[in-house]
């Protein structure tokens, strides 16, 4: 009587059960820790977006009481943030207002295409801003003679 | 079933995969980079050290053109007023002057470059009038007795100062002293205090009233009580009613404004009764603030409403 031998069988079920399981094991977290990760790169670009923007509308009242305290005035203020918002580059602009807020003339707005950021900012009606943009690196602020301020100088 | 043949590459397999997951976490966590700091503080700081020294000169020449009109608390004439020429003839050169020692001191101190210029062009003309005796009337000698309305400022097209130390109140049977601005709003003061302009202020006397292009506050030693604003459109009268009924001090400045009566002197220096036409009564100064991160240039009207 010939009896059946298993173990070739069983080396080889081991080594398949084994790979598949940890395999499995993986990609599986492979796939939740890039999932994760994709999510808090965008939050932490909006983040560093807010800082900017909020920053920026700041310095834009200060410009614009400064303005306001003279007769007239011309001032132009070189803004250090950073050049690029997780490596990618970044442009901000005055621009008309948004569909969100439509109660508001303009908006100032930072939005990076390859980051799929977008964060869109009100500027509050008694400062005067002119249609403008820039890129984040070498940021420069002015208010102009005329009252406005713009991103693309006097 | 492992046998001992075989360990070895299991061993080897799982070493591979656990290397490749921990290259890979590495690899994503690469890209996760931490918020580079916006470095806010130190830029607000830059502006807010233009807000304050643009401040600061303003204070500073409002300081130097009182004195250098000699029309400072103290009333007295500095020497190098030159009386023939009007209060405003070497005035930019002190401007200069002191411009030159105040850059010094804030380039050591902030390494940002403050000058200041006098701006003879924005500055404007009008006319002065003072009273420093507080205990004389708010009347002018040259009127009639019987005449208690004085037009202090005729045909004025701005109010730059108006202030006043009223010292003594009018009795209860008297009339009322009113400071009337004609198309704008009047100053009421009774023997309850002062009134009108958007104040209703029942002050003890003596006191003191303040205001720059017509804005300004009521107060007496002891209390500040209200702003008042007498509204001066841009062409007015102003007119002090019943003087006689009071005494004080007062400056006031309009510009372009005449002498009323045409036996008003012009330019004289008669400290405690003076009347100075064609003067400049709202100096004007070119500021250039610069340090590396920014470049500002401005002029300040003085007493414009919005430069102080």
């Amino acid at each position: 009587m010939i009896r059946s031998d298993t173990r070739a069988v069983s080396i080889a079920l081991n080594y398949t059960i084994a790979i598949g399981i940890t395999t499995i094991l993986t990609t599986g977290l492979l796939i939740s820790a890039g999932t994760l990760l994709e999510s808090q790169q965008e939050r932490v670009a909006r983040l560093q977006a807010d800082e900017i923007g909020g920053d920026l509308l700041r310095q834009a009242d200060r410009l614009d009481r400064i303005n306001e305290s003279t007769a007239s005035s011309e001032t132009t203020v070189q803004l250090e943030y950073p050049s690029t918002l997780l490596g990618r580059s970044y442009t901000v602009s005055f621009q008309p207002r948004a569909d969100r807020f439509d109660d508001v003339e303009w908006t100032l707005r930072i939005d990076s295409p390859e980051l799929s950021v977008e964060s869109v900012y009100p500027v509050p009606e008694r400062i005067d801003v002119a249609e403008s943009s820039t890129r984040g690196a070498d940021l420069q602020l002015s208010q102009c003679p005329n009252g406005n301020i713009t991103f693309e100088g006097c | 079933m492992v046998t001992r043949d075989s360990r070895g590459q299991t061993i080897l397999i799982m070493a591979i995969l656990f290397a490749v997951i921990v290259l890979t976490t590495v690899i994503l966590l690469n890209t996760l980079h931490a918020p580079a700091n916006v470095q806010t503080q130190s830029q607000s700081s830059g502006l807010e050290d233009v807000e304050l020294t643009e401040a600061q000169v303003a204070n500073d020449m409002e300081r130097l053109f009182l004195v250098h009109t000699s029309v400072a608390t103290t009333g007295e004439p500095l020497p190098y007023v030159e009386a023939d020429g009007g209060p405003d003839s070497r005035f930019g050169d002190v401007v200069e002057n002191t411009s030159d020692l105040d850059a010094a001191l804030r380039a050591s101190e902030s390494g940002a470059v403050v000058r200041v210029r006098y701006n003879a062009t924005r500055s404007q003309e009008g006319m002065l009038v003072r009273q420093n005796d507080s205990t004389r009337e708010f009347t002018y000698d040259g009127y009639s007795p019987s005449d208690q309305n004085w037009t202090v400022l005729d045909d004025a097209e701005g109010l730059p100062r108006f202030s006043m130390n009223v010292t003594e109140a009018p009795d209860d049977s008297d009339s009322p002293f009113e400071v009337v601005v004609d198309g704008g709003n009047e100053l009421t003061f009774d023997d309850d205090g002062v009134e009108g302009a958007g104040v209703d202020c029942e002050l003890s006397y003596p006191i003191q009233v303040d205001a720059t292009a017509g804005i300004g506050t009521i107060s007496n030693e002891t209390e500040v009580c209200g702003t008042f604003d007498l509204e001066p459109p841009d062409s007015f009268d102003l007119t002090f009613e019943n003087g006689s009924e009071v005494t004080g001090t007062y400056t006031v400045s309009g510009v372009d404004a005449d002498a009323a009566g045409s036996d008003i002197d012009s330019n004289t220096y008669d400290w405690q009764h003076a009347t100075d036409d064609d003067v400049i009564v709202n100096p004007a100064f070119d500021v250039q603030y610069t340090e590396p991160a920014i470049t500002h240039n401005a002029t300040i009207v003085l007493y414009d409403e919005g430069s102080q």
